[in-house]
């Protein structure tokens, strides 16, 4: 195991990440531990870098892996690699329990999926990018053109200023049937 | 109302003509020998009597339910299993003033009851179980099921037992394993008074489930708890030894993990046997029906849990049959299993109704008092011990609205009701009166408790179920919060529901969808998405086929534009005459005509998608959001 990475978070930082993002010491521990497990590869490192988190092989594989990925280092952390303060606080938007601080509100979670949507950081997302996530999604033998009219028809349902993309406002129209709050925590173990 | 009264009246009519005409078979007069002549036409009531009573029980059944959906006042108050269970009260008092029929022909017979009437109900149960919620709650369902069913059972005994040394009960006291048996079959909720019940107040589905999938699963503890109980009263409770205490815990194993192993095989079997039914489409609604039964009579025969084998069948088969047999072989399916279990559950309903006026009664008042309340308080307590244990480790927590809901849906209703006219009333020496609690327990959830259960779930603003409109948006968000999910309980380690779904789909796609199914999914193919995708088309396309009757061109004849051309999502000089095509014809909501559903030649994706650009420039919008 790596000797030049110290085992425990020091007191203060934890401290601070704890009351930053609402998580428990021991919950904070625990995401270390996996942290330090993550970047085993270097680790003289206090950073991952993508190559890292790409290496579990279930997120590998999953169709959305490679973009979720991307999004967590580009938008949450710098220089194409990301620090455990960063780390812990993308994934304290998803914690589901009693504390609420202002990070796993639902207008965050909300964002979170615009964001992985919205890769050129317009605030706005087009055709193109739609087209993107969904080839991802479906992916296989399917024809362009199919995957191009599930793209136009979902722009069509969505939009409502006639201007072809989506706004944030149109996105979060959608969801307003789907309870995303529920869907998307996660529980931390302690 | 003019129309409510005289189809009231028919009913009423009809109802004693069947009955007329069914006793009369035993008051028909002999004649006396006339000589023989050729006889254009005779009268043979005794060739048909039989199966033409049941007939006309059914026909009677149906009637009603159209006769009760006929006034909207009534069955707003009144859950339709009340009314029922009224109008079999009042035929059985008919029947039983005028002794028209020996009580024997119409009070419920357990084995009609557990081989005819009750398997159709669970079979469509399991067959349109919300898959997604049931598993995301198996955690909690089975702790309900087992444990809180167990707990009722033994606190509900206990207490029938610790009263029967007082005098409420008046006379001799019962003997401590009557009090078990007793406790046993009145303490599991019923699937079928839930179902009944629980459609017709539309709440959230993550509640229904919790209710539903308890009352469906405590099947096998009910049965093994009331088989125990009852071969210890048989064996005599000075003759048990520990071997038999022992026997009974294992049987627990046996009859659940047996029930589910019988189920499964036979769902498994019968997808692999419409892996060859191409060319005999018209077989696959019997061979879906057909395995589920014997999955069923299988069970029922080895003793395991035949409700349990059933559903878990219907679970199965919905998964991987529904990809093999044509279209419409899997609507018919459908509506098949709804319209008997539906016919079934009208027939229970009645008999009860019916059976309740006979002469199986023994009214013992501190004995059904105890009794409904003993239920009613220990289902609360249990609920509540039990849920919170279960909070403890559920993502979405049970509120104490819902736990309020939970203990409230504990209805008990016929399997109940069944169990306990088939004691054996040699050994156990207060059946009649345990008849008696029972009918009175089952009504008073089926009435009072059916009753109030709307009001309440409308008082206390439970969150009811959102009749979701299949949009590609919200379907195509739904999966990206999945993905989402999944990768990132990954990569923080937590392994939640969502990676344990993630690994049985692959585990489903690699293996299972290989052997069971016709033609073998495509890599990363997103099967819900393109489902979503079909239905939207196909529900388009038929709208414009309303409006324009008919017009529409075929694929080949249609100038079909390209998608990339933005221009042509806004249909401009089309758009106008529609409005007033539509203007001019109102549209008519068409039942689906099932030769809509011929299957298409290999090559439809792409005519698809020249159809769709065609419908697109043509349709109306889509409802923007």
């Amino acid at each position: 195991m790596g000797a030049s990475r110290s085992a425990l978070l020091p007191l203060d930082e934890e401290k601070s990440i704890c009351s930053e993002t609402g998580f428990t010491p021991k919950q904070l521990r625990r995401l270390y531990v996996r942290f330090q497990e993550l970047g085993k590869r270097n680790p003289a490192c206090e950073f991952l870098t993508r190559e890292e988190l790409l290496d579990i092989r279930e997120v590998a594989l999953n169709p959305l892996g490679q973009r979720l990925v991307d999004v967590i280092i580009e938008d949450y952390g710098e220089a194409n690699r990301i620090n455990f303060k960063q780390f812990a606080t993308v994934l304290a938007q998803f914690r589901r329990g009693k504390a609420i601080t202002d990070l796993n509100t639902k207008e965050k979670k909300l964002l979170f999926l615009f964001s992985i949507y919205d890769r050129n950081h317009d605030s706005k997302i087009d055709r193109h990018e739609l087209l993107g996530i969904l080839k991802m999604m479906v992916g296989g033998n399917i024809h362009d053109e199919q995957i191009a009219t599930i793209a136009d028809h979902t722009i069509e349902e969505l939009d409502s200023d006639g201007d072809l993309t989506i706004t944030f406002e149109e996105f979060c129209k959608t969801l307003i049937r789907i309870d995303v709050d529920e869907k998307m925590s996660m529980k931390f173990l302690n | 109302m003019y129309q409510n009264k005289s189809l009231v009246i028919l009913i009423l009519l009809l109802g004693l003509l069947i009955h007329k005409y069914y006793c009369k078979e035993q008051t028909y007069i002999h004649n006396q020998a006339k000589p023989l002549r050729f006889h254009v036409a005779e009268f043979n009531f005794d060739h048909v009597s039989d199966v033409y009573a049941i007939t006309l029980w059914i026909l009677l059944g149906s009637l009603a339910k159209v006769g009760f959906h006929l006034s909207y006042r009534l069955t707003e108050k009144f859950p339709e299993s009340c009314l029922l269970i009224i109008l079999g009260l009042i035929v059985g008092g008919l029947l039983y003033i005028t002794h028209l029929a020996e009580q024997k022909a119409y009070v419920l017979n357990s084995d009609t009851f557990f081989l005819f009437l009750l398997p159709p109900i669970i079979l469509e149960a399991g067959y349109f179980m919300p898959n997604r919620p049931f598993f995301d709650n198996l955690g909690t369902i089975l702790l309900l099921a087992i444990v809180n069913t167990l707990f009722n059972t033994v606190c509900i005994g206990l207490t029938i037992y610790g009263f029967a040394h007082t005098p409420i009960f008046g006379r001799t006291p019962f003997d401590m394993l009557s009090c078990f048996v007793f406790a046993a079959l009145i303490s599991a909720v019923d699937p079928v008074a839930v179902l009944a019940t629980f459609t017709e107040i539309h709440v959230n589905d993550m509640l229904y489930i919790v209710v539903f999938g308890e009352s469906l699963l405590n099947d096998a503890v009910s049965i093994v708890l009331y088989r125990i109980f009852d071969s210890f009263a048989k064996i005599g409770q000075q003759n048990l030894i520990l071997m038999d205490y022992v026997l009974g815990a294992l049987s627990f194993f046996v009859v659940s993990l047996g029930g589910v192993l019988i189920g499964i095989i036979f769902g498994v079997v019968a997808c692999f046997t419409t892996k060859f039914t191409e060319h005999t489409p018209v077989l696959e609604p019997l061979i879906i029906l057909v395995y589920a039964y014997l999955a069923y009579l299988t069970s029922e025969m080895v003793s395991v849990s035949g409700i349990l084998a059933i559903t878990f069948c219907g679970m199965v088969m919905k998964q991987y049959v529904s990809f093999n047999i044509s279209k419409k072989s899997d609507a018919t399916t459908e509506y098949v299993l709804k319209m008997l279990s539906s016919i079934m559950e009208t027939i229970i309903f009645m008999f009860m109704g019916l059976s309740t006026v006979s002469d199986n009664h023994s009214w013992n008042t501190g004995f059904v008092l105890i009794t409904i309340l003993s239920c009613l308080v220990f289902r609360v307590i249990g609920i509540a011990i039990f849920a919170n244990l279960a909070n403890c480790w559920r993502l979405l927590e049970l509120t104490r609205i819902d736990m309020l809901i939970m203990s409230y849906g504990g209805l008990r209703g016929a399997i109940a009701f069944s169990l306990a006219l088939i004691l054996d009333e040699t050994k156990i020496p207060r059946k009649k009166e345990f008849v008696t609690a029972t009918i009175a327990v089952v009504f008073f959830t089926v009435f009072i408790q059916g009753i109030t259960i709307g009001p309440l779930v409308k008082c206390l603003n439970v969150r009811r179920k959102q009749i979701e409109e299949p949009t590609m948006s919200a379907k195509l968000t739904n999966r990206m919060m999945d993905h989402v999910m999944t990768c990132l309980e990954e990569i923080s380690g937590s392994g939640g529901s969502n990676s344990l779904r993630d690994k049985c789909r692959n585990l489903d796609r690699n293996y299972f969808k290989r052997w069971l199914l016709r033609e073998t999914p495509q890599e990363k193919m997103d099967i819900k998405l393109l489902q979503t995708f079909k239905k939207i088309n196909m529900q388009s396309a038929m709208k414009v086929h309303d409006t324009s009757k008919g017009l529409v061109p075929t694929p080949s004849s249609a100038a079909f534009h390209t998608s990339t051309s933005a221009t042509n999502l806004r249909p401009s000089s089309t758009f106008a005459n529609f409005s007033q095509l539509l203007a001019a014809n109102l549209p008519e909501q068409t039942v689906p005509d099932l030769m809509f559903f011929e299957s298409q030649g290999p090559d439809h994706y792409r005519d698809d998608a020249q159809m769709h650009h065609f419908l697109d420039t043509n349709l109306y919008r889509a409802k923007p959001r």
